[in-house]
């Protein structure tokens, strides 16, 4: 019609156009007659605007009040930081595998709810009964994952830690025999350790998890993901994912850490579609709707790990070792990691593998060799 | 235009000394002074959008969003930091909007029972009940819950006084679309609104605006 666009029209009456804009859009209005359509912006401009008036703050908030307040959350907030750092990503990977939760869900939760070198970490930890890694390049950032991240909270998941229904049980034993004793599976050591020590070796027993999610908090998910809630089947109201560890050793040198985890599984509630929710997973994370689909396809999401991996955080790399599919992960420098942290993730005949420490990925891979 | 300038002249008072950037890069590295600096200057702003979204729990979101930026600062690369803290204040107070009607509307099927009962009386009862203030404030809000966080976002970002070019910088567009999402914005809030309280019946109906 030649007339001028809404967009346009909006920013003048807001006097959001540079004179010459302004100009233009006053110039046009007068030659055209028919042109109402600014008139008729402005009043549904004005018929909105009493309407969001009524919620502006009715008094300028108390600013000294407020950083007093700050002060005291700040110094809370510390105390806390420091409560999780003792279980981020070094004590992490080494000490808790139980904590580790499974798959998808999990996965989200991790990359959601924590900072993203501790995020990695926990991905890292949530690979289960894993036959081989997917590694997702997500395009996406920090920002839209914490918008995400955001409406996700406090709906997903109940509590947020998961539910420790069996303890392991942990000794510490003098040598590699003893441990594969202790923990009845073949514990696998490097042919020598890089530093020269003997490491200091734990063993604990069988370990059992539950992780209950809201259904209210899956369906909150795919409409993020654009997808259809009503997916998730009704009578969905809280459900449970559990995961079993028949075992886990630590080998603790100061180089590295090696962890071996046995009989790792996940169970999840019947009724769920995983695949569905890790295409609205991998939705929300920012992956075109195509892409995410094939994806979701492709993989027995009950034998592999999805491993996210924002562009900014992480050097990721693929490999092969007598036969078994490595990953092998470098945390990125941000916060709550250390740069130059890098982590090995394999799995072989049932036990889970993992080779962390402060060394190149070359390093990793050449121990992790001489381990089979 | 004189709506225009009130707008603007709240958002650009703050702005004095050193600039964002190296007050970010300062916080960074543990510094509480510049914290406080931020916290002073940025406060009111992020206080006006949360207020906006969920006002009983404006205090307690407002100190949110700064802890966030306390405990996980972004990159100092990003160097706008404004349009970060008001893309979490949105965040925070639209989650808030969000779980404000799980509390008080329960369950999907008596959100569903409660909305065709709604639409079946003609809710004039509601719309008398819009005239008090504090209803009037919770049939706002009620709308821009139901026209989605988007476009929520953009109207309350304009009426707390963002420009369009911040209001870009906050939701990620081309500063040249803002008006043209703003445009949709208020037409979406408008249509919503004339459904959820249609106007009582009677010629003197109308709604003010």
């Amino acid at each position: 019609m030649g007339c001028l666009s809404k967009g346009l029209l909006r920013a003048y009456i807001d006097g959001e156009l540079d004179p010459a804009g302004r100009k233009a859009v006053e110039r046009h209005m007068a030659g055209c007659a028919q042109c109402e359509r600014a008139a008729h912006l402005a009043t549904t401009a004005e018929s909105v605007r009493p309407h969001l008036d009524l919620l502006a703050p009715e008094a300028e908030p108390d600013i000294e009040r407020a950083i007093l307040r700050s002060r005291a959350l700040r110094r809370q907030s510390l105390r806390s930081l420091r409560d999780e750092r003792s279980t981020d990503i070094r004590t992490g990977i080494a000490r808790r595998p139980a904590l580790a939760i499974g798959l998808v869900l999990v996965l989200l939760a991790a990359l959601l709810s924590f900072g993203q070198g501790r995020a990695l970490a926990r991905q890292l930890l949530s690979v289960f009964r894993v036959r081989r890694f997917a590694v997702v390049h997500l395009n996406t950032d920090a920002d839209s994952l914490e918008e995400v991240a955001g409406q996700l909270e406090g709906t997903l998941f109940v509590g947020g830690e998961p539910e420790i229904i069996q303890a392991p049980a942990s000794s510490t034993v003098g040598s590699v025999e003893e441990a594969s004793a202790e923990a009845g599976f073949d514990v696998r050591a490097p042919r020598y350790w890089p530093d020269g020590a003997n490491p200091r070796i734990t063993v604990e027993g069988p370990s059992e998890q539950a992780l209950r999610f809201r259904g209210d908090g899956l369906r909150l998910l795919m409409e993020l993901a654009d997808m259809d809630p009503a997916a998730i089947p009704e009578e969905l109201v809280e459900g449970e994912v559990r995961l079993t560890s028949g075992g886990a050793v630590y080998l603790k040198g100061t180089e590295v850490t090696i962890t071996q985890v046995a009989d790792v599984s996940v169970t999840y509630p019947d009724g769920i579609d995983v695949a569905m929710i890790v295409e609205a997973g991998l939705r929300v994370m920012g992956m075109a709707p195509e892409e995410a689909h094939r994806l979701s396809q492709e993989y027995d999401w009950t034998s592999t790990a999805l491993i996210p991996v924002l562009p900014d955080v992480a050097e990721v790399r693929e490999t092969e070792i007598s036969g078994s599919n490595v990953l092998l992960v470098r945390a990125g420098e941000s916060e709550g990691t250390r740069g130059g942290r890098s982590v090995l993730v394999m799995e072989r005949d049932g036990v889970l593998y993992t080779v962390a420490g402060r060394a190149s990925f070359e390093r990793l891979a050449q121990i992790a060799q001489s381990m089979f | 235009m004189s709506t225009t300038a009130r707008y603007s002249a709240g958002y650009s008072a703050v702005s004095t000394a050193a600039p964002d950037t190296d007050l970010l890069a300062r916080l960074r590295t543990g510094d509480e002074a510049a914290f406080e600096a931020l916290f002073r200057r940025h406060y009111g702003q992020v206080y006006g959008i949360v207020h906006r979204l969920a006002p009983d729990e404006a205090d307690d979101l407002a100190q949110d969003v700064f802890l966030r930026l306390y405990s996980r600062p972004p990159r100092a690369g990003d160097s706008n930091l404004a349009a970060w803290l008001h893309r979490v204040a949105v965040n925070v107070g639209y989650n808030a909007l969000r779980s404000e009607r799980r509390r008080t509307r329960g369950t999907d099927a008596e959100r569903a029972v409660a909305e065709a009962e709604r639409a079946a009386n003609a809710s004039a009862r509601d719309t008398e009940a819009c005239a008090a203030r504090r209803e009037a404030q919770r049939c706002v809000r009620a709308v821009l819950r139901r026209i989605g966080k988007r476009q929520a976002a953009l109207l309350v970002l304009r009426h707390s006084g963002l420009s369009y070019r911040e209001i870009a910088g906050v939701i990620g567009v081309a500063p040249g679309s803002v008006g043209t999402l703003l445009a949709r914005a208020e037409r979406a809030f408008r249509r919503a609104h004339e459904r959820m309280y249609p106007p009582a019946a009677g010629p003197d109906g109308d709604e003010g605006g």
